[in-house]
This record gives C-alpha cells, structure tokens and sequence, in this order.
C-alpha cells in the first residue's frame, strides 16, 4: 500500500503515464479533440484503489475491478464537467480525476451504472491548490473497512457537497469584486471628490486663526 | 492649485511625512476626511472657552491619523490663546505607578506647556512673567502708577493675592497659591532663587515635604497621588493669567494595555476614571483632555481600557450606535473612533499634497486623475496581498514617488509610476 496522497486508503500506486494520441483519437467530436489536444499536458494514471488484498504485481492490479485515480495536468483550463464526462467515455471504469491548472486543482469522478459510460458524474470547479484547502475525500479512520463501492460513494457524495461550496465561495467572490468595482467608481466619481474637497477646505478654515 | 502654504510649511509637512512622523506646523492644509471629528474636537474648544471641560478618546489603528488629529487640535488651540501641552505615555510615564511613574507623566506635562508666544515648549516661566505682566500693566494703566512708585509694588501684590486667594478653595490651591504668591515675592525683589524654587515646586520636583516648608513655606509636594489636582489648578491659573484654559493631549495610551501586572493596569484605569468623571461632572474647568488609544488597547477585555467595568460602561457604543444600520456615528460621544481614510479621501490628500510638493520644488508633478487612481489601486492592492497598507505608508510611498518625479523631469513621469509599483 502506498502512502495516502488523496487520503484514500487501500490505494495502490500505479504512475502510469496515459498514451495521450491513442486516447484522444477515440474522441469522436472534432472541436472537443481538438480542445483536449491543446488543453492536456498529461494524463496519468496514479493509484489503483481494489477489494482484493495481496495484489503481487501491477499486471493483476490494473486487471482488477476499482477505484481509479488519474491525474490530468492541463496546459490551460478546461470546464471540469466536460473533462470527466470525456474521461467517463474514454476510460469507462469507476474513477476519480484530479485536474491541475496553474497552481490551481479540480476533482471530478465518474460513477458507471451501466455499460460503457453510462452512470453518475459530477465534478468541482477549480479552486486554489494548497494543504489547507486541499479536499480530503476520506478519512481514513472512517473508511479503513468498507468496500471500494462504498468508498466511492463516499467520494461521490463528498464532490457533490464541495461543488455546492466551491460554486458559492465563487459566486460570492464575483459579488465582492462587483461591490468594490461599484464602491471604487463612486469613491473616484468627481462629484465625490469633489465633496471631499469641499469637506477639506471646510476643514482648513476652521482649523485656521485669523 | 495653491493654498496658500509658505514654503518653510511645505518642507515642514514634506519631511515629516516622509519619515512617517506626524508635521508640528501645517496640518490645517492636508487634513482630509475629519469633518465630523473636528467639528466634534471644535465644539469641546468652544465649550472649555466658556468655563467647560472636555474629554475625549481618539480611537483608531496604527497609522491611522489618531496623533495627525491630536496635534491639528494642539496646533488650533495654542493660536487661539490655550496653554497646551503633550505627554507620549510609556512604560515609565502613566497616571499611576510604585516609582513615580504618575509623577513622572506630570513633569513631562509641565515641561511641555506651550503656547503661541512660545510653541516649543517650556513655556511654564513665560505664563507666570506674563501673568505679572499683565497685572503690572493693569496698575499702570487703570490706576496711573508707574514702576518704582512706591505704591506700585503693594497695588500688584493686592492684585496677585486676589488671585491666590482665589484658588485656595480648590483642592491643594492653598498652597499653589503660595507658592504663586513666592514667585512674584522673587521677581518683585528680584531673587532669581526664589523663583527657581518656585518653578521647581511647581514642576513637581521637590521630593520631600521637608524641602519645600523650608524653601517655599509651604506643607505640600506634588505626588503621585494628587499631580491630577494641580492639572485642574494650572487649568484655573492659566485663565487667570489670560489664556483660553489649558488643552492637555496624551499619546498611546496603549502603554496602560501593556502594563504585565493586573493591579497595575487597574490602579492606572482607576485613576483615568477618575480624570474622565472629573470632566465630564463639572469639577474641572477651562480643562481639556484628548487621549490617543489603538483600539485593541481600548477594547481587549482582558488588559483594554474596557477589562475596567466602571469605564466600559461609560465608553462603550450604546445599543443604537452598535446597531445602527445607517451608520451614523454619535460624534458627541466620548470616544472619537478614527476610520482609515477611504479611497476618495486619500485621493483627495494626494491631490493636496502634489500641490504642496510643486510648492516646495516649484515645479508641477502633473498627476492626473488616472495616475491618482492606478497609485491608490496598487496601494490597496498590497494591503489585500497581506502588506501593510496604513494611510501612513502609502503617504510615504507617494512622497517618494513625487520626489523620484521632481528629482528626474527628464524621464516621463508614466515610467516612474508604473516602475515604483512593478
């Protein structure tokens, strides 16, 4: 078991870099191939996440059924829910996607209910990458003994909750900048400053001793 | 845009606020945004003039303007014939201490009076001869002796002890009188010593009882507990003497907050309770006293002025200030809370300090509206990126910037902007 970069337990490392030109050819919508040409640095394939226990070696762990965690660098961004859902239709397996973009990260996962890419997906718009901020998509503690159903889940539930907030923290930052945008335009407005003149020199005939 | 300062004003202002320090002389031609606040100090001014006492606390951030305001007000009242004076309290001046510290801050008062004969301080001997003076030229104009007749001398004397006598009624006035009454017992005779005593006495600086009944006759020093009384006497005398009254500002009072023992810091607000009811009940007149507070030392709960309930509940923003939603402030309240500068307003000191600038140097900064505005942007834009962005630093930053402009005319002042914030 290697260490808990996501904080996922029973997670097996894997570091398979992904054959980007296989994979997007496999895309069959021109402009989306195109934007994923020229948005994807990388794809790589990071942990496994299995039931089984005493996995030997890589061959028997990719063979089996999990949780797979990749983690796509991208040149520039690209919407999150469009990544997953081609993900979803490329990868076709229970999955979980870090998006890194200038210092900047985003999760989505993939749910399959059915054949193919068929199943639930949701995923967090970008949001500053640091500790402390970083989502923890499980505590270990919690989930040390349940299934890798169960955990994903977990996951799933977890994204959902932190799109509603990553959604709001941005609305409400877009809200701020607007109020300071309006409250600067009327600070700098001339019949403003003009008050504030008046105001001073008011000021300074009163302060004056004739 | 010319305001009328002189350029010895400009430098004055210039230099001060490039080193971040509050100008002595000027401040009426960059005082931006304290409307209220003036109008509020003015008022007290008014107010002490016809026999009041006013106490106010100016409470604001570092940087804020909280010392800018208290000097502007000195500056005010010492041209309209106050005796002021000034004490920085520290951890060796407060109003109560077990090694004189009370004393201490009383010395530092004395020392620092003023006026606008003499602004530099040390104008305490200035206020007694002009006191006789006065009283000299009363005998010699209404009564139509002159110096040297031998009635002179005993008109004035009746005349000093009139005065004296009159403030022997208040507390300790008894023996302030008499030690009035040794001074011009000195001039008259022209004992320089006696004088010296006199001051000495006055300026707290007899350290027993013993020395001053020896010396001046009287049973009484001035001490830690009673140096308040006095204040309150000088106040009285000044006006006697022909002045408005006496405006006393003290600066950091933070220095109480960071007394380390409990009892110290209660001993210290119990003795500030008592300065503040004084005032405000009518026990003192002609009597004005600012003091500058952060506004951590005035509100921390535990080591603030506000861990002393007595005065909490007097200081404290009553229920309709705290909820206000129209934000209006009671500005005859007794604490003054000092606002940073908004951006119009700094945009407005910039304008007059560019106009100060082109004064001293006698050259045009030619700012424009959108110069002003990119400035003050980058200004605030490093106080959201965590540096530190008070109205102090920014002005000194754009000193700087004005000088680099003054200083290298031949290089767009566009390039000077924009290479200062890169």
């Amino acid at each position: 078991m290697s260490e808990g970069r996501y904080n996922i337990p029973k997670q097996y490392k894997v570091d398979k870099g992904m054959p980007l030109d296989a994979l997007f050819q496999k895309i069959d919508n021109l402009k989306c191939r195109r934007v994923f040409e020229a948005g994807v640095v990388s794809v790589e394939w990071s942990y496994h996440l299995v039931d089984k226990k005493g996995i030997r070696d890589m061959m028997e762990l990719v063979r089996e059924r999990g949780l797979s965690i990749f983690e796509v660098n991208l040149k520039q961004k690209i919407s999150p829910d469009l990544l997953t859902d081609v993900f979803a239709g490329l990868l076709q397996r229970p999955m979980v996607m870090v998006y890194l973009c200038g210092g900047e990260l985003s999760m989505g996962t993939f749910f399959p209910t059915g054949k193919g890419a068929v199943g639930r997906m949701c995923s967090t718009d970008f949001y500053p990458y640091d500790a402390d901020r970083m989502i923890e998509l499980l505590d270990y503690e919690t989930d040390y003994d349940k299934t890798i159903d169960q955990i994903h889940k977990r996951i799933y539930a977890t994204l959902r909750q932190q799109k509603r907030v990553i959604m709001i923290e941005k609305a409400f930052e877009r809200l701020n900048r607007e109020n300071e945008r309006e409250s600067l335009a009327f600070e700098f407005s001339l019949e403003n400053l003009e008050r504030i003149r008046a105001d001073a020199d008011f000021v300074q005939s009163q302060l004056r001793v004739v | 845009m010319d305001n009328g300062i002189s350029r010895a004003t400009a430098a004055t202002v210039l230099n001060s606020l490039k080193s971040g320090v509050v100008p002595r002389t000027g401040l009426e031609y960059i005082t931006v945004g304290r409307k209220s606040e003036i109008q509020a100090l003015l008022q007290d001014v008014s107010i002490i003039e016809q026999g009041g006492a006013a106490f106010r606390f100016i409470e604001g951030k570092y940087g804020s303007g909280k010392t800018f305001l208290m000097h502007a007000l000195r500056n005010h009242v010492m041209e309209k014939n106050f005796v002021v004076t000034d004490v920085e309290l520290s951890v060796d001046k407060r109003f109560v201490g077990n090694k004189g510290q009370g004393l201490a801050t009383y010395r530092e008062l004395i020392r620092n009076m003023a006026t606008h004969a003499c602004p530099d301080n040390g104008a305490l001997q200035l206020i007694l001869d002009k006191w006789i003076g006065t009283l000299e030229n009363e005998v010699v104009q209404f009564e139509g002796l002159v110096p040297g007749h031998e009635v002179f001398d005993v008109r004035v004397s009746q005349k000093i002890y009139k005065i004296t006598s009159s403030m022997e009624e208040r507390v300790n006035g008894f023996d302030f009188g008499k030690v009035l009454a040794s001074y011009y017992k000195g001039h008259r005779k022209g004992d320089v010593d006696q004088q010296k005593k006199a001051l000495r006495w006055l300026c707290g600086e007899y350290r027993t009882r013993t020395e001053a009944k020896t010396d001046l006759g009287v049973n009484l020093i001035i001490t830690d507990d009673n140096w308040y009384d006095f204040i309150k006497l000088f106040a009285d005398f000044v006006v006697k003497a022909g002045y408005a009254g006496l405006y006393v500002c003290m600066d950091e009072l933070a220095s109480l907050y960071e007394i380390p023992s409990r009892v110290g810091r209660e001993y210290n607000y119990n003795k500030l309770l008592s300065i503040y009811n004084d005032a405000l009940q009518g026990k003192a007149s002609h009597l004005g006293i600012i003091i500058s507070v952060t506004r951590e030392a005035m509100e921390d709960p535990v080591r603030g002025v506000y861990s002393f309930a007595p005065l909490k509940s007097r200081l404290i923003e009553t229920s309709i200030e705290q909820e206000g939603a129209i934000k209006m402030r009671d500005m005859a309240s007794p604490v003054i809370r000092l606002d940073a500068l908004n951006p119009g307003e700094m945009y407005v000191l910039l304008e007059k300090l560019a106009a100060i600038h082109g004064k001293l140097y006698d050259y045009t900064p030619g700012l424009e509206h959108d110069d002003y505005i990119y400035f003050l942007k980058q200004q605030y834009g490093k106080a959201l990126d965590g540096e530190e962005a008070t109205v102090r630093e920014m002005i000194r930053n754009y000193i700087t910037l004005l000088n680099l402009i003054q200083q290298n005319q031949e290089v767009s002042k566009d390039e000077i902007l924009h290479a200062g914030q890169a």
